[in-house]
């Protein structure tokens, strides 16, 4: 039936959209829901149209049907059970292809994924699943065949041959169909391209930049096109408001788009990535100065905060550098060699002691700086010295003369008598000065006069006694720490400096200097002494440079070309060094890693293995689970987080923290017993202090230390129960499933939904409209939209499941009044009865876990978002983990062995 | 000059401006102003500054327009405070920011407020990779005026930006935190401890006239080995890298030129402004220190730009202080719930207020033959107009300052709608001597402001 619609562009909030011809010339309102603008339907224009019968709810819920229908089999079919052995793991080898290729044409096997973490690998274990997320659909024999061409190596080895051999044989005997050509364009032509064109690229997509199908292939074409077939896959694209092709139309081309985009050849593809230079982010920045110069240096105060990307704070592309920045850079790095190389000169040594503050006994009257000592009296000072050393002990002192003898003072130090001067002149001030050896701590500097003379009316010998001043040995401990080379007398300046300066510089700079690059700190060093400055000011000014250098503040990896991404290679044992130890330390490698790298050793196999053991075992490991598994989990969020405190009157800072102390606990004892990953999911045992232990319920727990403790099995178990988690997914007054099931979808099964397509009201909105319903009815309310419901349906479900636990995680059984009902039905048609089952479910699904887990890790690992190709290393750690019980330690070594973290290469597209 | 400071000394109440007349005069304002670089013949004349202070998640707009258009308008219930400055400002009607708008972008209203506020662009939206949105004002005219003065500008805030996750639906937290942006990839981020603002404004003033000439020497030494590493170091790297490292580079070099302002202006001396540590908590007091710092900075000719965000946009603050315990955010969409209407409409007259207590000090700070607000262009607004459906049009936008007598203030001024709000900062930009036809999204100047 044709129709002919009119183009309508509404004046307020510029939505698009069309309506019928019948409605020319008529006032209407704006559909889209924020807007509801009042317009005028255009008289002009008409588009001839053919409609379509299929609206975009029907669209999805027969792709929902068909996902049922056929997903046990799909479950059984290719993977392990829910409890079942890992499959045999599909080898990497070339052997492998063929039963992989073989496989391929069955549909049951397909379906489609949604965001580009989920790429698939030809070569790949099939997933162990359960399918709530997945779609299955029904496939065309034909372009399988033609996608095997394209994907055939021109391999050199006999059974890669036999394989594509084998496929041309087939692609022979069925007639060739250019999808692309025939089906795709066509279908974008007329379904798409009225809103995204040259004249008007609606979301920055213009279809007629892909004429071919290679250029939806490449480059930023390729990003665009995961984009489109994520809204055609949710039924988001069309606007429901518009046009809808027909179903079956619109599944056929997402299956062959999913097959281009994501079904790739490993061998083929073989891209190691290439990462942006990193500057050191705030943690990076205090623990690498930790390391190389002994000093605590805390950024947090005062530079701006890191700029996080692809959920992460240590990613190349984001990090940025304003001047801002580089002051703090500057003014830092003169607080951190002012700590480390301290200068002091001989004033800075000295503590003066005036008149005023000295005590006596019996007292005495001060006048003019000076005590006057008319008798036997004792003056003194309590002096704390900082070490053990030779100092030097000087009392002013004058007096008035009386018979034979000069007036005494005696020294005494702790009461000890250590030297009597003799005070001589007239009423003449002078300084007398002992050296002695004085041992750390509290010490006594007491002077006494001890003859007195005094005969009445004749004379008098009285002493006066003013300031101490006490100077303290020069400290060059901490000093030798960083100069260990000092300069001859009166010349070897460049030489001592150079020697100072080579090692610090290195290891700074993480890897070889020349000495032409240490030559111009060494300047530093001289135009500084030549001005009369101390040696260790002009080191000081020389490593405020170097700590101001891109080549410490930037980990910087060159190449030879360094604008080709054809040229590839293996990151040296320097680079590599340090992308073991900012990924495991977040900091700069130690002796060890920087004496196998200089022997060129690392790279062993068995050396790098020994070297992450030892790096995960080290202390230093835990910034791993701080800032890794932090951001992982979203920790920081609960920072933000403040529950209303008139329904959780309970809720303060102390049990934010112990909140978020028992799931980096969780981590930190997977990590350092080399537990299972799956661990987090369904840990029976947690960790609490006697605050959280409160929170819980739980008695038995006292004190503020954690301790561990086993779970209550039928209520709690892993990562998902733990208050964290369980707050930071709430709203301040109210529980919020949505937000759980987002939560659990994002960071436990890699699934993250797609932000809702443009004009769907967002469920804040649906509420507001709603006020008297029901959390679930409203959920409903918003899931009737079809561009909701493809995520909803999954989102809602999931969260649903952990509403026994209340806005801050505690467990009730009641909302208010009603009882609650945990239960729930995910899509695929799995039942739980409670968040226990629920997890248990969430569990079978380790491949999608680990899969999700190994992203994250792999794009913390690398310091950038992962690229399509990536999924060949992914899909290699998890065979890894899938062969070694999911093992953390797998984990790591899987990313520290994977291609990208051990290659790299020219910057650009690769065509 | 004494009355002025104990006139000062009340008006600020806690943070007191102990004796800054005595230390930071007017003639060595004027003693500065003859160094500035400014064209011979200009010396006499007070430079122009300007600052944009951004509020975000729009505003309760009826509450916020006058009725009346022209002069003689009636102020209306937010604009109330600003009362007493009729004859300062302007209130203008009709603005907007096109690239704030969807654009097929989906969701993101208020990262693309913020992000288009003073650019006038549409921001890429991107939460990791490919940040990109377009220069600022402030920025773009730093680049041409802004070697005049130590700082090329200052950009202040009253909060910090997440460091978590994204900011709003798919947006690198970089579009929602900062309005200023260096180059269309280089977001300003703002200082919001105001004694961190202080040290930036003046650290380079502390010590002995020997320490500080030591210090920049030594600075400056520092400065040209890294630079040159820089440099040599961006022949070895590919594009997106040499990209970071320019970006270093292009900050060392804006602070050598710094170093070299510090000397020339060697006579100042630290102000002394007493000033705590950390970030107050009533948000009011830290309010009016960074207007007071904004102030200082005008003052002493620091700089002549500044930015300066009252929250993050998107920012779901509470103000308690005037009573508002929900979140500002959560309080934006409020369909029409009366209460949460009123309880925006406080969030805004603070807003408002706390501006009016910066065009007091300016008004009352001595500056060449007026006052600093004769010499200022000061903008307040937002990028969002009606918060609760995410508009982008009919802004809430005043302008303040006489501008050195080349604005016609009192008005209300009802532009025609969609007028681009970057025809007003092109119209700012010929004021204060920065050369270009147009700016972003611009179509044109903003004649009606003309005297």
């Amino acid at each position: 039936m044709t129709q002919v619609h009119l183009k309508v562009r509404c004046p307020h909030c510029r939505f698009r959209f069309k309506v019928e011809q019948k409605y020319a010339g008529r006032i209407a309102r704006c559909p889209r829901a924020e807007c509801d603008g009042k317009l005028r339907i255009p008289d002009t224009q008409p588009v001839p149209r053919v409609s379509d019968k299929e609206p975009a709810s029907q669209t999805v819920a027969s792709k929902g049907t068909r996902s049922r229908s056929n997903s046990s089999k799909v479950t059984r079919s290719v993977s392990e059970g829910p409890e079942g052995q890992p499959p045999s793991a599909a080898p990497r080898s070339r052997v492998g292809l063929p039963a992989a290729r073989d496989r391929k044409p069955q549909p049951e096997e397909r379906y489609t994924r949604r965001a580009k973490q989920n790429r698939r690998r030809k070569t790949a274990p099939s997933k162990p699943r359960l399918p709530i997320w997945q779609i299955a659909i029904g496939t065309v024999g034909l372009l399988l065949a033609v996608l095997a061409i394209l994907f055939a190596p021109n391999g050199d080895t006999n059974s890669q041959n036999e394989v594509a051999a084998g496929v041309k044989s087939q692609v022979a005997a069925a007639p060739a169909l250019d999808v692309f050509k025939e089906k795709l364009h066509p279908f974008v032509t007329k379904y798409c391209a009225d809103c995204h064109n040259a004249d008007d690229p609606e979301a920055g997509i213009d279809f007629a930049t892909f004429p071919t199908e290679a250029s939806m292939l490449t480059g930023h074409g390729r990003k665009s096109w995961e984009k489109i077939l994520s809204m055609l896959e949710i039924g988001a694209m069309p606007p429901a408001d518009m046009e809808q092709p027909p179903a079956e139309l619109r599944n056929e081309l997402t299956a062959w788009l999913e097959d281009k985009l994501f079904n790739l050849d490993c061998d083929l593809i073989d891209d190691p990535g290439r990462v942006t230079v990193r500057r050191l982010n705030r943690v990076e920045y205090r623990n690498t100065i930790r390391d190389l110069l002994a000093v605590d240096f805390d950024p947090r105060k005062n530079f701006p905060s890191d700029d996080v990307g692809y959920g992460f704070d240590n990613i190349g592309d984001v990090l940025s550098l304003s001047p801002l920045l580089m002051e703090k850079y500057l003014d830092a790095a003169e607080t951190i060699t002012g700590d480390a190389i301290p200068v002091m000169t001989p004033g800075d040594l000295r503590t003066t002691v005036d008149s005023q503050r000295l005590n006596s006994k019996p007292r005495v009257g001060e006048q003019g700086g000076f005590l006057t000592l008319a008798s036997r009296t004792d003056v003194w000072t309590d002096f704390d010295a900082p070490q053990d050393g030779e100092y030097e002990i000087d009392v002013r002192a004058k007096a008035k003369q009386f018979g034979k003898e000069l007036a005494k003072m005696e020294l005494r130090v702790d009461g000890k008598v250590v030297r009597t001067f003799d005070v001589k002149g007239e009423m003449k001030p002078d300084d007398y000065v002992h050296k002695m050896r004085l041992e750390s701590g509290r010490r006594k500097i007491l002077v006494t006069f001890t003859n007195d003379k005094w005969v009445e009316n004749v004379g008098d010998r009285n002493l006066y006694v003013g300031r101490f001043a006490i100077t303290r040995p020069a400290d060059k401990s901490k000093l030798n720490e960083v100069i260990r080379d000092w300069p001859e007398q009166g010349s070897g300046t460049r030489k001592a400096a150079t020697a100072v300066l080579t090692p610090l510089i290195k290891r700074a700079f993480r890897g070889p200097v020349s000495e032409t690059e240490v030559s111009r700190f060494v300047d530093i060093v001289e135009i500084a002494t030549n001005d009369g400055e101390l040696f260790e000011q002009g080191i000081q000014f020389a490593v405020q440079a170097v700590l101001v250098s891109p080549r410490f503040l930037f980990r910087i990896e060159t190449d030879g070309r360094p604008d080709d991404p054809m040229t590839e290679r293996p990151v040296t044992d320097y680079e590599l060094a340090s992308r073991l130890s900012y990924f495991l330390w977040s900091s700069m490698p130690d002796e060890e890693l920087f004496r196998l790298a200089e022997r060129g050793e690392l790279r062993d196999a068995d050396v790098l293995k020994r070297q992450v053991m030892r790096m995960l075992n080290d202390s230093k490991s835990r910034a791993i689970v701080d800032n890794f598994a932090g951001q992982w989990l979203n920790l920081q969020m609960l920072d933000e987080m403040v529950p209303d405190p008139d329904v959780f009157p309970d809720f303060d800072v102390a049990l934010r923290d112990a909140m978020k102390q028992e799931s980096l606990l969780l981590f930190e004892t997977i990590m350092r017993e080399d537990r299972s990953l799956l661990e987090f999911l369904d840990a029976d045992f947690t960790f609490m202090n006697a605050r959280l232990a409160k929170h819980y319920g739980r008695d038995g727990v006292k004190g503020e230390e954690f301790q561990k403790v086993s779970l209550d099995q039928g209520r709690r178990a892993g990562i998902l129960t733990h208050a964290s988690i369980l707050t930071l997914t709430s709203n301040p007054e109210r529980t919020s499933p949505v937000k759980r099931g987002k939560w659990i979808m994002e960071n436990i099964l890699g699934e993250a939904p797609p932000p809702p397509p443009p004009g769907v009201p967002e469920l804040e909105e649906t509420a507001k409209n709603n006020p008297r319903f029901t959390l679930r009815e409203q959920l409903k309310i918003h899931r009737a939209d079809p561009g909701c419901a493809s995520c909803h349906k999954t989102m809602d479900v999931l969260g649903f499941g952990f509403e026994n636990f209340d806005a801050t995680g505690r467990w009730r059984d009641k909302d208010g009044d009603n009882d609650i009902d945990p239960s729930g039905k995910l899509p695929a048609g799995d039942t739980f009865a409670g968040a226990a089952e629920l997890v248990g479910l969430l569990k079978n699904r380790r491949a999608d876990f680990a899969r999700c887990l190994s992203e994250k890790m792999l794009t913390y690992a690398l310091g950038r978002g992962l690229e399509y190709y990536d999924r060949c290393a992914t899909d290699e750690i998890l065979q890894r983990l899938n062969t070694n019980n999911y093992r953390f330690s797998e984990l790591v070594l899987g990313i520290v062995t994977s291609k990208p973290f051990q290659k790299r290469r020219g910057d650009g597209e690769r065509k | 000059m004494t009355a002025h400071i104990r006139k000062l000394n009340q008006l600020s109440r806690r943070t007191v401006l102990k004796g800054v007349g005595a230390t930071m005069g007017l003639p060595l304002l004027e003693g500065m102003l003859s160094n500035d670089g400014l064209a011979a013949g200009a010396s006499s004349v007070a430079p122009l500054r300007t600052a944009y202070v951004f509020f975000p998640n729009g505003a309760i707009m009826p509450e916020w327009t006058p009725k009346a258009e022209g002069e003689n308008f009636e102020f209306s219930k937010t604009l109330k405070p600003l009362e007493s400055f009729r004859n300062n400002l302007n209130v203008i009607s009709g603005l907007a920011q096109d690239n704030g708008r969807a654009k097929g972008d989906g969701p993101g209203d208020h990262a693309r407020s913020a992000s288009t506020f003073l650019t006038g662009a549409h921001p890429i939206k991107t939460a990791g990779a490919d940040i990109k949105v377009g220069i600022s004002a402030d920025q773009f005219a730093a680049q041409q005026i802004g070697k005049a003065t130590r700082l090329p500008s200052l950009e202040v805030g009253l909060e910090s930006g997440r460091t978590a996750g994204n900011c709003d639906s798919g947006y690198s937290c970089a579009y929602s935190s900062t309005v200023s942006w260096k180059t269309e990839h280089t977001p300003m981020p703002v200082e919001v401890n105001p004694k961190l603002v202080f040290d930036r404004l003046f650290s380079s003033s502390n010590g002995s006239p020997q320490e500080r000439a030591k210090r920049a020497k030594y600075r400056r030494s520092i400065l040209d080995v890294v630079a040159g590493d820089a440099q040599r170091l961006s022949k070895s790297l590919g594009k997106t890298d040499r990209r970071k490292i320019d970006e270093y580079f292009t900050s060392v070099r804006e602070i050598e030129q710094r170093i070299g302002q510090a000397e020339q202006s060697a006579k100042l001396e630290t102000p002394d402004f007493e000033i705590p540590d950390g970030i107050p908590k009533d948000l009011a007091e830290h309010s009016r220190l960074m207007y007071d710092l904004m102030l200082l900075a005008f003052r002493t000719d620091s700089t002549r730009i500044a930015t300066m965000m009252l929250a993050t946009e998107g920012s779901n603050r509470s103000y308690p202080t005037v009573g508002v315990n929900s979140g500002h955010h959560s309080l934006s969409h409020h369909r029409d719930d009366k209460n949460k209407v009123a309880d925006l409409q406080k969030i805004d007259t603070f807003h408002v207020t706390q501006f009016a207590y910066f065009l007091k000090r300016l008004s009352e700070t001595k500056d060449g033959n007026g006052s600093l607000l004769d010499h200022s262009m000061i903008v307040l607004g937002s990028g969002l107009g009606d918060g609760n459906r995410h508009r982008h049009d009919e802004l809430p936008i005043v302008v303040a300052g006489g501008a050195s007598g080349t604005v016609k203030n009192g008005q209300h001024i009802r532009l025609k709608d969609e007028t681009p709000l970057n025809n007003l900062f092109l119209s700012m930009f010929h004021r204060t001597g920065v050369k270009t036809d147009s700016f972003g999204d611009s179509n044109g100047l903003l004649k009606e402001i003309d005297a």
